[in-house]
């Protein structure tokens, strides 16, 4: 049981965290899961990150949808989701309550808060490519599978369906199995 | 200045909202449809949720744009703050709550279908090699994304540089707590663009 209100309050600050979109939400969901507490290991937070591109939803949901999975079953998805999805909703009822109150004039606050805030979010996405581009380093073939990716991007078809690149990616990866250093 | 509808609704909760023939169960399938169709994360569920808005011919530009700066700014996936707000447009609290419910059906029943396999299945160097080439796609993607936030809002002045720098190296560097980076960041550029003046 008190895994699930630690899942929950472990979402609750990964969705506060979480400026500018699902992959800001990623550090936010290494450094509680992996670096606080040994619930993830690198590897499995990269396979996450993974499963949660390919399939439909938004990255950070469907990453704490299979993390509460992963720890405590299907309550632990559900709770994990909820508290996720909740905690946002919950402060934008009270952001909106305020601007009602404060004659609109927030209301442009609000979009140059979140142009300002541009640069730092850019350095939260840095240090989640930086974390998952870790494990992909030692290994050459894996470099190769990547520059074939990036080199795919540039279509205009791929750009749009970003989760057939990394599809493409994992069937390389299983017809290049036996060069992977284990 | 005309209060936008959205504020009124916060204030009048028992005021019905919006266009009170789309009923429930449609909202509700509306949003279903759009969560388990769009694949690529809430970047591109803005798109389709904002043309879904357009579609329905209900709300003004200024109610959209509205709507898709407060899911933006505010924290959390963008795709369930949105439907919240268009949930609400349509049929205050109950659709804001039947919306969110929606969009989050499909991927949260996908992933948990493919967990249970996936569980199963982990340490196989089978599925060891498919998750190392989609991390190889994973970091590609991302890349991607990172290489263009940067084009756009990193190199456009000194001041943005260098929160980033900071946010980025304190995270990466200095193993600080991402909130933590983000906010000396955001701190830094807030402070950097006092100085102007």
């Amino acid at each position: 049981m008190s895994v699930i209100l630690t899942l929950i309050l472990v979402f609750v600050k990964v969705a506060l965290g979480s400026f500018g979109g699902g992959l800001a939400a990623l550090p936010f969901i290494q450094y509680e899961l992996c670096i606080t507490r040994d619930w993830l290991t690198l590897q499995e937070f990269s396979e996450v990150v993974s499963l949660a591109q390919m399939t439909p939803g938004p990255i950070a949901f469907t990453s704490a949808t299979f993390v509460g999975y992963k720890i405590a079953g299907f309550w632990g998805a559900f709770f994990a989701s909820a508290a996720l999805v909740i905690t946002p909703i919950l402060l934008l009822m009270f952001i909106l309550f305020l601007i009602e109150r404060s004659s609109g004039k927030l209301r442009s606050n609000v979009e140059s808060f979140q142009k300002a805030m541009r640069p730092a979010v850019a350095g939260l996405v840095f240090s989640a490519f930086f974390t998952l581009a870790k494990p992909i380093l030692p290994q050459p073939v894996l470099w190769g599978i990547l520059i074939l990716c990036v080199t795919l991007l540039k279509l205009e078809f791929c750009r749009k369906y970003p989760q057939l690149i990394i599809l493409f990616g994992a069937f390389a990866g299983l017809f290049c199995k036996s060069w992977l250093i284990s | 200045m005309p209060t936008s509808y959205l504020w009124r609704a916060m204030v009048n909760d028992n005021e019905p909202v919006g266009n009170s023939n789309i009923s429930l169960y449609s909202l509700y399938t509306r949003f279903l449809r759009i969560g388990a169709f769009t694949i690529g994360g809430g970047i591109v569920m803005l798109g389709v949720i904002e043309s879904e808005m357009r579609a329905t011919g209900l709300f003004t530009d200024d109610q959209i744009a509205d709507d898709i700066v407060m899911a933006t700014a505010i924290p959390g996936p963008i795709a369930t703050n949105l439907s919240y707000l268009v949930g609400k447009r349509i049929r205050g609290n109950m659709g804001a709550f039947i919306a969110v419910l929606g969009t989050a059906t499909a991927p949260f029943l996908s992933i948990l279908l493919l967990s249970g396999i996936l569980l199963q299945h982990m340490g196989t160097p089978l599925l060891v090699a498919f998750f190392l080439g989609a991390a190889s796609g994973v970091v590609a993607v991302i890349g991607k994304t990172l290489f263009k936030m940067i084009k756009t809002s990193v190199m456009t002045g000194w001041r943005e540089i260098a929160s980033f720098i900071a946010t980025a190296s304190l995270i990466v560097a200095f193993d600080v707590h991402p909130f933590i980076g983000l906010c000396a960041g955001a701190l830094l550029m807030f402070w950097l663009r006092k100085l102007e003046f």
